[in-house]
């Protein structure tokens, strides 16, 4: 046998060894397996070396404690699910909350949109300045021109504003509710104006 | 369910904690992948097999580092195989400090080989949860763990007297 057979035979013996020591290390080999490696072992310096060795080595493995884990991330993995649930529950309340603004806070937030602010802004002006008519002191003609002026673009935004007007007023406060409201508006408006045509006639 | 994940935690943080520690080298690292596996387990919890909790936090623990690992500049690794090198057994047996040896350089050694040593040779895990967690075959399993068996033991040879 050559040295280069004689190296490759002992390279395969080798082989075929350390899967025979890791078997033995791990309780797979049977006993007559077993008892033929240690026969080998007896006759072989080498192998039986090959044994010590990995089975010292699995001792010290097996002694390495296993590192334990620190303080603040134990406390780090407790707190995971508040935290998981508290982000959970804040994406899910901001699209719920966008969703809900839409739904709900909308119609709401619609009555201070600029039409609505100066249409309802037009009424207290026209009851304002009626109450001043009924007032003792005789209004002049520059009073009455500016009254009718105001009362004219009041008016003219609950017209423009009228069709919405009914429908936020239905989807706020009902189908009853909605002719009366816009009824009373509107005849205070035109009782205003009728008392100051009277006035002025 | 909040229960149950306290005593998962309980059960196996150390464990996760270790072999990202094994992996990674680093604490504070090792810290911020063991949480992230924690909170992937939580936000999977219902469909996990309760049976299979623990591979599949350790393999979930273990693709996070890999994770973390690959976006590292490649001479972090090197830094540390050298550091291995330079603190061989003997400094280690002189001070009786053979199993930190050892831990270092099983730091050394490459994936899978690395995992298969901690999950198997120190956590003690069973071949079933190891090749779980790994994502290998059994027969894998063995012949790799054989591998890194016999290249600790090489080096544990080549700086003995």
């Amino acid at each position: 046998m050559s040295n280069k057979e004689s190296h490759d035979t002992n390279r395969l013996d080798m082989d075929e060894w350390e899967a025979q020591i890791n078997a033995l290390l791990d309780g797979e080999l049977d006993e007559a397996g077993a008892d033929a490696l240690k026969a080998q072992a007896e006759a072989d310096r080498q192998l039986a070396r090959a044994i010590i060795e990995a089975y010292q080595l699995q001792q010290v493995m097996a002694a390495i404690p296993v590192e334990r884990a620190p303080e603040s991330l134990r406390e780090k993995l407790q707190r995971i699910p508040a935290e998981q649930e508290s982000l959970r529950l804040a994406a899910a309340g901001g699209s719920a909350g966008r969703h809900a603004a839409r739904q709900h806070a909308a119609p709401g937030r619609r009555w201070f949109e600029p039409r609505w602010a100066m249409a309802l802004a037009a009424v207290p002006l026209v009851v304002v300045f009626g109450m001043q008519l009924s007032g003792p002191r005789e209004p002049s003609a520059a009073e009455l021109a500016q009254a009718r002026q105001d009362l004219a673009v009041a008016f003219n935004y609950l017209a423009k504003a009228s069709r919405a007007t009914e429908r936020e007023i239905e989807h706020t406060i009902g189908v009853g509710m909605r002719d009366p409201v816009q009824k009373n508006t509107v005849r205070t408006l035109v009782d205003q104006l009728d008392l100051n045509e009277e006035r002025e006639s | 369910m909040s229960r149950e994940y306290q005593q998962w935690v309980r059960a196996y943080q150390d464990q996760a904690w270790s072999l990202a520690r094994y992996l990674l080298k680093d604490a504070s690292e090792a810290e911020d992948a063991t949480q992230e596996a924690f909170i992937k387990l939580w936000n999977h919890r219902d469909d996990i097999d309760p049976e299979r909790i623990k591979p599949w936090l350790m393999k979930v623990t273990r693709n996070t580092c890999l994770d973390r690992l690959r976006r590292r500049k490649p001479e972090t690794e090197l830094t540390e195989v050298q550091a291995v090198e330079e603190h061989g057994p003997m400094a280690g047996a002189q001070q009786g400090e053979l199993g930190r040896w050892l831990q270092r350089a099983i730091q050394g050694l490459k994936e899978p080989y690395r995992t298969l040593v901690v999950l198997r040779d120190i956590q003690q895990h069973s071949y079933e949860e190891v090749a779980n967690a790994t994502e290998l075959t059994l027969t894998q399993v063995k012949v790799y763990l054989h591998r890194a068996r016999k290249q600790l033991r090489e080096q544990l040879a080549e700086v003995r007297p």
